[in-house]
């Protein structure tokens, strides 16, 4: 693949018990339809595009519950082996991770002044006097920035991906 | 889905994936067939007990297609969605047909979709639907795509709730 190691820790969410570990599991993403709108209107007003992929995204997302988890077979710290990990941020594998994951996103763009769209929760809108508009389309760790005016995506791009460690795809081949 | 942007026009398509399909139902050298299913094909209703091997197998391919069909290619709409409802208990039939949708695309596997900046075309959108085509239910098809930019945005197929019949 990308020379990344794919095995990964996982939560058994499977032991999750609704109500007390989690609430709601929705997390909203962009639908084909979306995607393809906002790719025409970029061909329509001959805008710029670029993309970025989130490494390992779901493990930024804060958790809202108290959520407990036995050490990982063969990583227990010696002589402490009875004891259990508290979690602060979610796993591959928790029910709420996409959720959460999510909310942490969304949280974060409000701080670089994009707002997401009340009818599609991947659509994010960047809006401030004076500079041209940036819309951002999100699913879930894949992104693409477009804008009229190049300077303006790049530098909010990389205030992005100053927040979070991120692969630059530059002006993307690939989506979904 | 791949995107090649080019100045002010842009093409999706999904022919990477396409060919993944292709191989993994094992019809890498397969003939082309020019329609996604037989002219006037009615998928029958499966009477027989549900096969797990078979609606497995049926519903991997399936699966393919549709994502297909979502992402880049409105061409299979009403082939896929005309087999999917019989995705809970399937026939060896429907796994044959999903098979020749797969036989239309080998032959048709560089379609993208095209959008054109510059063409100055408007929002288009068109809606037919035919009458009672269904001969159990009596209920009618109907589909539409919407095009901007000389390109589709949006298309459905799907059976109409009420008859009209």
């Amino acid at each position: 693949m990308d020379g990344r190691k794919k095995a990964h820790l996982v939560a058994k969410g499977f032991s999750q018990v609704e109500g007390l570990d989690f609430d709601q599991v929705f997390s909203p993403v962009v639908c084909f339809e979306t995607v393809r709108l906002m790719l025409v209107l970029a061909a329509l007003e001959n805008w710029y595009i670029t993309g970025l992929d989130i490494r390992s995204a779901y493990l930024y997302g804060k958790l809202d519950k108290e959520i407990y988890m036995e050490q990982p077979e063969g990583f227990a710290v010696p002589r402490q082996e009875r004891k259990v990990l508290h979690l602060w941020h979610a796993l591959y594998g928790l029910k709420q991770a996409g959720l959460a994951w999510w909310r942490t996103l969304d949280e974060s763009l409000k701080e670089l002044r994009f707002e997401h769209l009340k009818s599609e929760a991947g659509i994010f809108f960047y809006k401030k006097k004076g500079t041209n508009i940036v819309i951002g389309i999100i699913y879930v760790d894949e992104a693409l920035f477009c804008s009229p005016n190049k300077a303006v995506v790049d530098a909010i791009k990389a205030q992005f991906m100053h927040k979070w460690e991120c692969r630059d795809l530059g002006e993307p081949n690939e989506f979904l | 889905m791949q995107i090649t942007h080019k100045g002010r026009t842009i093409h999706l398509d999904q022919c990477m994936y396409l060919q993944k399909v292709v191989e993994h139902c094992g019809m890498l050298n397969a003939k082309s067939t020019s329609t996604p299913l037989p002219a006037g094909y009615y998928a029958a209703k499966n009477t027989e007990p549900v096969d797990a091997d078979l609606r497995s197998c049926f519903q991997t391919v399936i699966g393919c297609l549709l994502y297909l069909m979502l992402g880049t290619r409105p061409d299979i709409t009403f082939a896929v969605t005309h087999l999917l409802r019989h995705a809970m208990n399937p026939s060896q039939d429907d796994l044959n047909k999903a098979l020749y949708i797969c036989h239309y695309l080998i032959g048709m596997s560089t379609y993208s979709l095209i959008y054109n900046g510059g063409s100055g075309a408007g929002l288009i959108a068109c809606t037919d639907s035919d009458w009672g085509s269904d001969p159990t239910s009596h209920l009618s098809q109907t589909g539409f795509y919407l095009k901007l930019a000389d390109g589709l945005i949006s298309w459905t197929s799907h059976v109409q709730k009420t008859i009209a019949y």
